[in-house]
């Protein structure tokens, strides 16, 4: 595998940030009731993850190391608003339906920590891809999550009937947001990146 | 051959294992769960409702069981449904169903209890949570409509007639009752009732004396430790009077899941404190917490939500009820 590609493969699979890495659990947990949330959600993260990386990457040489903190969270908090913005004015819903976790991917610890692990020490190319690689894994994440709690918690799937009559209202509440997220955790390490590690 | 064996403790061991007290446990069950399936089937309603409850308990009894079978061979573990353990488990599930529950929810419950609530936290002995009540509180809090459909009692006699509406817990909180048992006469036959429980609830909660008299010989075969289900009792009566209910007190004891919740859920082995010390600061725990639900809370019923807040403080009590050994001091175990 090429570099841009085994880039890519990292946030996707290997070191997927939701499944493996374990980062931004509360935008996870709280988002995913329904899958176009999780979806709003991951291509919002997806966004503001992939430039805000480029960004500080082309900064690296640039920022004090005592300020360093700062300076990314202006920068990602620069891109953050300009999502908020977008989705407000475009798509009013999901704006609602997200809440205060939309402006909360300020301090999303995978952002940050892409930042601080990945963008400061390569360059603006390989960040661009890391970012696009890890908010991929975070959106796939999300949209697993979210559908498997609005099938079961609500009977639906982006919106479309199921056809579950009686759907368990548990799992569209934080309970079912813990037990769901820790079921596809454990089922997607058992099946697909424990695989992917010994081959 | 070494001539002597040097060992860590325990020395003692009993010849008595998990399968002959999970069956002690099943025998002290079955009077009640027997009579609640006549009570809440064949005494209240006719035709195929008539049957229900029984099915329900079968149906919860099999699924568990078979639910344990499965989920250890599906995770390469030995199979170990002889012990009873998920037997009781799946009883459980189906006493605390109410009679008009579709069969579904019985196995949905057990499967739930045994698997999220078991096997996936490594298996008997491991679970943090009673598997029964996790799996009580799952259904309750996803199928709320269908877990409190408790169905009117039909009844001839005149004074007790506003038991068989709803469930006495509801009809208290809503304070429909204030006053209906001011008569002696009236108390007694409504308490006479709630011993029995010929009253709406769940298949296996009404029966009080039953359930009492299944505590006694659990008991008296030391299955289970007095100190439980009789501090839990205590404290309960204690913290309903002190934040102020105005329902007969007796009849608060007899109602609901009280009995069912103290003498056979709290006393679980795995998620219950090890030390009679730590049984008392449980007991009073779960009677606190019971109390503040019933009388403060939102919910008409807290014993099953109070001995799984509970649970999770087990860890933290059973280090603060540390048995110390004779002659350790107290500093030995300071830290």
């Amino acid at each position: 595998m090429n570099k841009a590609g085994k880039i890519l493969y990292n946030g996707l699979v290997t070191e997927n940030p939701t499944f493996r890495l374990v980062l931004g659990m509360c935008p996870t947990l709280a988002v995913t009731t329904a899958a176009i949330n999780g979806l709003g959600m991951g291509i919002s993260v997806l966004f503001v993850l992939t430039c805000s990386n480029y960004i500080v990457s082309l900064l690296r040489n640039f920022i004090p190391d005592n300020v360093r903190i700062p300076a990314y969270i202006v920068v990602i908090a620069s891109f953050s608003t300009i999502v908020q913005m977008l989705l407000q004015a475009f798509v009013p819903s999901l704006y609602a339906s997200l809440g205060i976790y939309l402006p909360l991917i300020v301090v999303n610890c995978i952002i940050l920590g892409r930042a601080e692990a990945f963008a400061s020490k390569h360059t603006p190319g390989e960040a661009f891809l890391d970012g696009i690689g890890m908010g991929l894994g975070f959106t796939v994440a999300l949209v697993l999550v979210a559908s498997v709690r609005e099938i079961l918690g609500q009977g639906t799937l982006f919106g479309i009937q199921v056809g579950l009559s009686q759907p368990a209202l548990l799992m569209s509440m934080a309970p079912g947001g813990f037990i769901t997220l820790g079921l596809v955790m454990a089922l997607v390490n058992k099946l697909i990146v424990r695989g992917g590690d010994k081959a | 051959m070494p001539s002597y064996l040097v060992s860590a403790s325990p020395h003692i061991r009993s010849p008595r294992g998990t399968a002959a007290i999970m069956r002690d446990v099943l025998i002290a069950l079955a009077p009640a769960a027997i009579a609640g399936a006549i009570i809440q089937g064949p005494l209240r309603t006719s035709g195929f409702e008539a049957a229900r409850p029984l099915l329900l308990l079968v149906f919860a009894v099999i699924s568990a069981v078979a639910a344990e079978a499965l989920m250890q061979k599906a995770m390469g573990r030995r199979i170990t449904i002889s012990d009873l353990s998920a037997a009781v488990t799946g009883l459980l599930i189906g006493m605390n169903l109410p009679p008009t529950a579709p069969m579904w929810v019985a196995v949905l419950g057990s499967v739930f209890a045994i698997v999220l609530g078991k096997q996936l936290f490594g298996g008997l002995g491991f679970n943090f949570l009673n598997p029964a009540l996790a799996a009580r509180a799952f259904l309750l809090a996803s199928w709320p409509a269908i877990m409190t459909n408790f169905p009117p009692f039909p009844v001839s006699a005149g004074g007790v007639d506003a038991f068989t509406s709803a469930t006495p817990l509801v009809l208290f909180k809503s304070g429909a009752l204030a006053g209906a048992f001011d008569g002696a006469g009236e108390h007694l036959a409504a308490l006479w009732r709630l011993a029995i429980g010929a009253t709406g609830g769940c298949i296996g909660e009404g029966c009080a004396l039953l359930l009492i008299a299944g505590g006694v010989y659990l008991m008296v075969r030391r299955v289970i430790d007095w100190r439980i289900p009789v501090t839990f009792l205590v404290s309960y009566a204690l913290f309903d009077r002190l934040f102020g209910n105005t329902a007969p007190l007796d009849m608060m004891m007899l109602s609901g899941g009280l009995m069912l919740g103290s003498i056979y859920m709290a006393t679980d082995y795995v998620t219950s404190p090890e030390n009679p010390m730590g049984h008392i600061i449980f007991g009073l725990g779960c009677g606190l917490l019971t109390a503040l639900i019933r009388v403060r809370g939102g919910y008409p019923e807290g014993v099953s939500f109070a001995i799984l807040l509970m649970n999770l403080c087990v860890p933290l009590i059973n280090r603060f009820s540390f048995t110390r050994p004779f002659g350790g001091g107290k500093k030995a175990h300071a830290k």
